[in-house]
């Protein structure tokens, strides 16, 4: 009973957690330096047979799907969830209002949750349209591409470019538009301006993204919370640092 | 024209910097140089706003100006408010890193012509993306100055005291970097490739320097002995942001245009 504490001590500690850290940061910089998803020859090619074995064997070839790493992040999300389950059981129980980092670590779990629903989820699709064309999205919805628009500086260089376009939903038509920083967004789809060019008749096409991501709304409520962790940690500090 | 100016203020306030360690004036006339350094980068960077017709932080001559301005604020700011006697060190390293910075922007590392910014930096996410960034790191690069002056002096009742001013100067800086370069880069890059992460290699490299400032921050916690180690780590998280800002647009090309 005594041993299971310990190492359930040790689980939610932050020196388990300070050793994750720092294999992360070993695990990103391999992820740098060693080509990503590249053929099995490519490493043979690249490195000493014993080295290329290696990076095959581990999987480092595809890092970020490798065992070693989701294992790693399994562990990450077991130390980072209990430590802080643990803390703000604590911090209740003698009455210290200060949540701070817990809200940034919970934050950071949030985060995680939206990349691996994300990965599941995602849908993408890339349409390159000229005017006149026109995307079936669903059922009820269809965007008919209107004038595409390239705005240049004095010098002739790219200012922004824009797709017009008319959204016909249920029979209702109305006119929006696409510019690169500001997506349009239709019922859980968001639409990027992501490219533009001159066919081979000289007429103006508009590369278009299609996303939809489940993730996007975990991710989002993980980095607010870690804003919120980050301010409610420092207004801690300061107050403390005023006595 | 305005740029030799600053460089003059700077050079000028580190003489005036080495001669107070000799002669101790009551009034720290680098104090005000800073602030006149501050205020002729700030005019360079209005000037190249007002032709450009956008923030003047789309390229890496704008972003080493900008960098090198609030380097000078954060160690300002820290000479005005440190009472200590050896803080002047401090200052001291502090005001020759923002002088390398600014001296940086002369190099072919940073072409100073005078662009408009392509479609994809036209966003209100720029300001304060790139803004909170540097104003991060810029509180970090003091933290690194402490370090300097931590891991070379003998002193340990002073080294106690230096140790201090790295975590506080870190403790600021760390979540200035956190929101303006991770938080705010991923929303924009949402909004702009539909996408909150890429691993774009300055994405990841950004990634691994808040991962060692994390470590530092964490180890620091549970030190008792080993705060050597810790400042040391510190020193190696401001390496990555050099490295994060200048060495990946020269090593390893991606999405971000400095």
């Amino acid at each position: 009973m005594n041993n299971i504490n310990k190492i359930l001590k040790y689980f939610r500690s932050i020196h388990f957690g300070a050793a994750l850290i720092s294999l992360f940061i070993v695990f990103f910089i391999l992820g740098i330096v060693i080509p990503q998803n590249q053929a099995t020859d490519f490493y043979a090619d690249l490195y000493p047979k014993r080295i290329s074995d290696i990076i095959i064997f581990l999987g480092l070839n595809d890092i970020y799907r490798s065992f070693i790493f989701v294992f790693l992040s399994f562990l990450f999300v077991f130390n980072l969830s209990y430590c802080s389950v643990y803390r703000i059981f604590k911090n209740i129980k003698i009455k210290r209002l200060y949540f701070g980092p817990d809200i940034i670590h919970i934050g950071l779990l949030v985060i995680i949750v939206g990349g691996v629903v994300s990965s599941i989820t995602r849908l993408e699709d890339y349409i390159v349209a000229i005017e006149g064309d026109s995307i079936k999205i669903s059922e009820d919805i269809t965007i008919i591409v209107g004038d595409i628009e390239k705005e240049t500086y004095p010098d002739g260089s790219p200012k922004s470019y824009q797709t017009n376009v008319s959204v016909s939903a249920n029979g209702e038509i109305t006119k929006k538009s696409i510019k690169v920083n500001s997506p349009l967004k239709i019922s859980g789809i968001t639409v990027y301006q992501n490219n533009y060019g001159l066919t081979e008749f000289n007429e103006e096409y508009t590369g278009l993204k299609f996303i939809k991501d489940n993730g996007d709304v975990f991710i989002l409520i993980g980095i607010i919370l870690i804003g919120i962790g980050f301010l409610l940690t420092y207004y801690k500090k300061i107050k403390e640092g005023e006595r | 024209m305005i740029l030799t100016s600053a460089y003059c203020l700077i050079i000028a306030s580190l003489a005036s910097q080495i001669v107070d360690i000799f002669i101790k004036f009551k009034i720290k006339l680098s104090v005000f140089l800073n602030i006149a350094a501050i205020v002729t980068l700030l005019l360079e960077l209005i000037r190249r706003s007002i032709l450009i017709k956008y923030i003047a932080i789309t390229n890496t001559y704008e972003a080493l100006i900008f960098y090198s301005l609030s380097i000078i604020l954060a160690t300002t700011i820290y000479q005005a408010t440190s009472k200590k006697d050896f803080s002047r060190y401090i200052t001291f390293i502090g005001t020759i890193i923002a002088f390398i910075t600014l001296s940086l922007s002369s190099t072919p590392l940073a072409d100073n012509s005078i662009t408009p910014p392509i479609p994809a930096l036209r966003s209100n996410w720029l300001l304060a993306h790139v803004a909170l960034s540097f104003i991060g790191e810029s509180f970090l690069a003091v933290g690194f100055a402490a370090a300097i002056f931590y891991l070379a002096t003998k002193d340990e009742e002073k080294k106690v005291y230096i140790e201090k001013i790295i975590k506080n100067s870190i403790s600021v800086g760390y979540p200035i970097f956190t929101i303006g370069a991770l938080l705010f880069g991923a929303i924009w890059a949402k909004n702009a490739w539909g996408r909150y992460w890429g691993w774009d290699p300055k994405e990841t490299f950004a990634l691994i320097t808040f991962l060692v400032y994390t470590l530092y921050l964490h180890l620091r916690i549970i030190a008792k002995t080993k705060i050597k180690t810790t400042v040391i780590i510190s020193v190696f998280g401001f390496l990555l942001t050099i490295f994060t800002f200048l060495g990946v647009n020269l090593l390893l090309p991606g999405l971000h245009s400095y």
